[in-house]
């Protein structure tokens, strides 16, 4: 069964931290004013920072407005969640406070009788092989059953680790990205055919790579439009351009929402 | 009231400043406009719907031996709305020295909000008060990349001059 709505607004790579507060605050804002434009938002993974189980810091002052911001949220319009590479723990208990549905990743969603796949991206960059190496182990139930029952403190000892490494990543990443050199941290096409190629009509949308962009891609005999989601950062206008924007799509088609200036 | 006048490549730009509310960041400005630091140096970080940054590199994008940090004024109440100017610095709150921005947009988000790391905020000190379509036209210029720098303007936007104008 296909989830189906008139109309919905895409976020994700939010990655939602106490230390990047400007960027959580417009958050906030986007589930009060722009969210209940929608019958349905989609948060296509990292809308955290990281997460290293329901159990850590449920009570700071910070996960309390997020989970404040997130109720008011599912009350207002239907709130659709999928994992993304930094808050893959995110796990029945704070779903269930917070009213949000878990979708698996990929999902077929239909939007205004036009069916998309949503995806957070990270499975698609298949030419970082390390990277993939690395998920396939990570998604492991058993594993992942495992490192939640650490101590929090060695768990969180454990993500810092993996996050200075992918934060180092990222910047690079950030940085190169204008001159299309770095193929290895970008979509693949061949991963999105693979994605597309059972679909009448393909329409992929992801994140991840924090590009965004809207693409018309062809690999074979099998074309698509592909629609990627921005990141969202306030917090470091010194050295990156403020940005954070949302897909919106209704009957008018496919349109990005800027909520900079707005 | 204090005003300087920036002669570019692409027309004049004066901005008054604000001596009252943020005496430092005026106090430090002019003497980089006195000590000539400002002649020949770029804006060398154009955001097109946000802001462009100046004052601390010279064509080709070689940055320039600047003086000590300052204390950051961004609790003066002076917002960062569309034409002011203000002092640019690193993540850290109090290090500004001789870069400078123009907004080119009411950006809220670079408002003083808490006196910690996150909340500092930019400390405005003047605005532009007489060639708005010159910044205009310089938001609107052409960007790449350059080595490490995102925003880099294709062709160089010079200020050739800068001058006290009043003090």
């Amino acid at each position: 069964m296909i989830p189906q709505y008139a109309s919905a607004l895409l976020i994700s790579d939010i990655h939602l931290t106490p230390s990047m507060p400007l960027t959580a605050q417009r958050f906030f804002d986007f589930c009060e004013k722009e969210a209940p434009k929608a019958e349905a938002v989609l948060i296509l993974g990292d809308l955290f920072e990281y997460w290293v189980g329901d159990d850590a810091a449920s009570n700071s002052p910070f996960q309390q407005e997020v989970k404040r911001a997130l109720v008011k949220l599912s009350t207002k319009t239907k709130t659709y969640y999928l994992h993304g590479n930094r808050d893959f723990l995110v796990g029945p208990t704070f779903l269930k406070t917070t009213g949000m549905t878990l979708l698996p990743d990929p999902s077929l969603i239909e939007i205004a009788n036009a069916r998309y796949i949503i995806t957070h991206g990270d499975a698609l960059c298949t030419a970082d092989v390390g990277y993939q190496i690395f998920r396939h182990w990570v998604r492991k139930p058993w594993l992942q059953k495992l490192f939640l029952q650490l101590p929090l403190t060695w768990r969180r000892s454990i993500a810092d680790q993996l996050r200075s490494n992918s934060y180092s990543q990222y910047q690079r990443a950030a940085r190169v990205s204008k001159q299309r050199n770095l193929i290895r941290t970008n979509v693949t096409l061949e991963a999105c055919a693979e994605l597309v190629k059972d679909q009448a009509i393909a329409k992929l949308i992801h994140g991840h790579t924090h590009l965004p962009a809207h693409h018309h891609e062809q690999l074979g005999e099998h074309t698509w439009q592909r629609w990627v989601l921005s990141d969202w950062d306030l917090d470091h206008p010194e050295s990156m351009a403020p940005r954070a924007s949302a897909l919106f799509i209704d009957s008018q088609g496919v349109r990005y929402i800027d909520l900079i200036n707005s | 009231m204090t005003k300087v006048l920036l002669k570019t490549n692409h027309g004049d730009i004066t901005l008054s400043l604000d001596s009252v509310k943020a005496p430092k960041s005026v106090a430090n400005f002019l003497q980089y406009v006195k000590s000539g630091h400002y002649d020949g140096t770029i804006f060398h970080r154009v955001i097109n719907n946000f802001m462009v940054q100046g004052g601390g590199m010279t064509a080709g994008m070689k940055e320039k031996r600047s003086g000590a940090a300052i204390e950051n004024e961004a609790d003066n109440g002076l917002k960062n709305d569309r034409y002011t100017v203000a002092m640019a610095r690193t993540s850290d709150p109090h290090s500004a020295t001789a870069q400078f921005f123009i907004n080119v947009n009411d950006n809220d988000f670079l408002n003083h909000t808490a006196p910690n790391a996150q909340g500092w905020g930019y400390a405005v000190f003047g605005k532009v008060t007489d060639g708005m379509d010159v910044v205009d036209a310089i938001r609107k210029v052409k960007t790449g990349s350059s080595g490490f720098h995102q925003d880099v303007p294709a062709e160089d936007v010079v200020i050739e001059k800068a001058t006290v104008l009043e003090e």
